[in-house]
């Protein structure tokens, strides 16, 4: 629906001094980039959530950050299922919060939140071709044996066709300290 | 059995003949219904093979194995999502097994009793018209609108006489401190269950880990699937060793069947989500239930029978 707004061909006028703030407000940074990054339950969105917060602060941009809930199981008692259904979503703002705190304190302004349910990659793909403000997709991948997580290993794998953004990919075992210099 | 010149085959520890296309299109029918309601399905399972002719403490004993299968994929992706409390399981199994020791030796006396067909029937016919109905209402109640009985969980500090009972332990997963006897007790009931009726029992485990342990939700189906597969695998083997009741000519052909229909089952189910689906689910189990409660009623085609099986 929103989007639908901002495509939606209005008379653009010229930029009045509180434009910037305001536009902000809304959601949408006409001048700055948004860094999408997705939480989950893994270590290294800290690392991508770390590069982003400092990329978004220096480009006057923002961060969004994705949360893609399990899907849930059908339960034989519907009032179970709306009890499920209840902790999923408490447990998944209780993650946002805290991960939306730590990036305005290091980016500067409030990041934009997204809450999907299903697969994540999917999800992800989705989101990107609904909101057109989102300009760089940032990963932390795994260092472990089993490699880069599964976001990563899809998305670099047969699902990039269908990117219309650039990844970056942040190494989860890098130090904080080389973020910090690259950013 | 009506046959048609279709294949049949001698299942021996059931000592009759079925049309195996029968057997497989019966394990195929409920593993779609396993797939769309993501129920182990063993409740369905067993009325069917009653309706179709096979002696029910075999119908029972073969197709507890079933559940093994199937909840061993279910815990798969459970465990990968870390959604597994193995503590709380693990007390749950030792439970659980010794459950499944008395259900299975109660099942032989039974057995020896002649009486174990009716209790079968009865136990079916109980839980089956008890969780139908319940979903029924509840499910009607959704759809026209009425607000549903939030059924809140027992608040963190309350105390219940649950509290009170021996043997704390701390389970970290779940962030509990409770007495490891009432999993215990959940996994004992659920033996029992799992010996007499061939069921996997998540049904009720799940929700007397939620309201009576106060274990968080994002655990519990993970949870009571571990439980499952040990527990339903310890049954087989003890109802094969001890009552001779597994039938591994039926249990195949039902697993063949079974694995395809759960793959459709779990695509449709995916589309067909709701209230809609209790309620369908729901009446269901409800047609099974009047089905047995009439055969249990209505006089047998041939009065002056002996049950021969009984050893």
């Amino acid at each position: 629906m929103e989007s639908q707004d901002e495509r939606s061909p209005a008379p653009r006028e010229p930029e009045k001094a509180g434009a910037e703030t305001d536009s902000a407000a809304k959601g949408r940074t006409e001048h700055g980039r948004v860094f999408l990054i997705v939480v989950d339950e893994t270590p290294e969105y800290e690392k991508a959530l770390r590069f982003a917060a400092r990329r978004a602060r220096r480009t006057q941009g923002r961060v969004a950050l994705l949360h893609v809930m399990p899907p849930l199981d059908f339960q034989n008692f519907g009032a179970v299922q709306d009890l499920m259904a209840n902790e999923r979503r408490q447990t998944a703002e209780r993650l946002l919060q805290r991960v939306a705190a730590k990036a305005q304190e290091i980016a500067g302004s409030m990041p934009i939140i997204y809450l999907r349910e299903g697969s994540p990659a999917e999800q992800l793909l989705k989101l990107i071709a609904e909101e057109p403000q989102i300009s760089v997709l940032v990963l932390g991948g795994a260092t472990g044996r089993e490699g880069p997580g599964p976001l990563v290993a899809q998305l670099t794998g047969r699902m990039i066709g269908k990117l219309r953004i650039p990844i970056t990919i942040v190494p989860g075992h890098i130090p904080d300290a080389d973020i910090d210099a690259v950013t | 059995m009506p046959v048609y010149g279709a294949m049949q085959i001698y299942l021996p520890i059931a000592e009759m003949s079925v049309d195996a296309f029968l057997l497989l299109g019966l394990g195929a029918t409920v593993g779609f219904l396993s797939g769309v309601f993501g129920v182990g399905g063993g409740f369905l399972l067993t009325p069917l093979l009653l309706f179709i002719g096979v002696p029910s403490p075999i119908a029972v004993a073969s197709q507890a194995n079933q559940l093994v299968a199937s909840s061993v994929s279910g815990v798969l992706a459970q465990w990968r999502r870390g959604n597994v409390d193995h503590q709380i399981g693990a007390v749950m199994i030792a439970g659980g097994v010794v459950g499944a020791v008395a259900g299975v030796w109660l099942f032989g006396v039974l057995r020896s009793l002649g009486q174990i067909d009716l209790v079968i029937s009865l136990c079916y016919v109980l839980f089956l018209g008890v969780i139908g109905g319940m979903m029924l209402v509840e499910s009607l109640r959704a759809i026209l609108k009425r607000r549903r009985n939030p059924l809140q969980r027992a608040k963190l500090h309350q105390h219940m006489w649950i509290h009170g009972l021996p043997l704390k332990m701390r389970f970290r997963k779940s962030k509990l401190y409770i007495s490891a006897l009432v999993p215990a007790a959940i996994g004992l009931f659920i033996g029992l269950l799992a010996a007499i009726m061939g069921v996997g029992g998540g049904f009720l485990m799940i929700p007397a880990m939620i309201y009576l342990l106060g274990m968080p939700t994002q655990t519990v189906v993970g949870t009571s699937l571990f439980q499952i597969i040990f527990v339903t695998a310890t049954v087989t083997v003890l109802q094969a060793v001890q009552n001779q009741t597994v039938d591994g000519v039926l249990a195949a052909l039902l697993l063949a069947g079974g694995v395809v229909g759960a793959q459709f089952g779990a695509r449709a189910g995916q589309r067909l989500r709701g209230e809609q689906l209790r309620a369908l689910l729901a009446v269901l189990v409800l047609a099974v239930c009047a089905k047995l409660l009439i055969d249990l009623f209505a006089p047998p085609p041939d009065v002056f029978s002996f049950d021969y099986g009984a050893r």
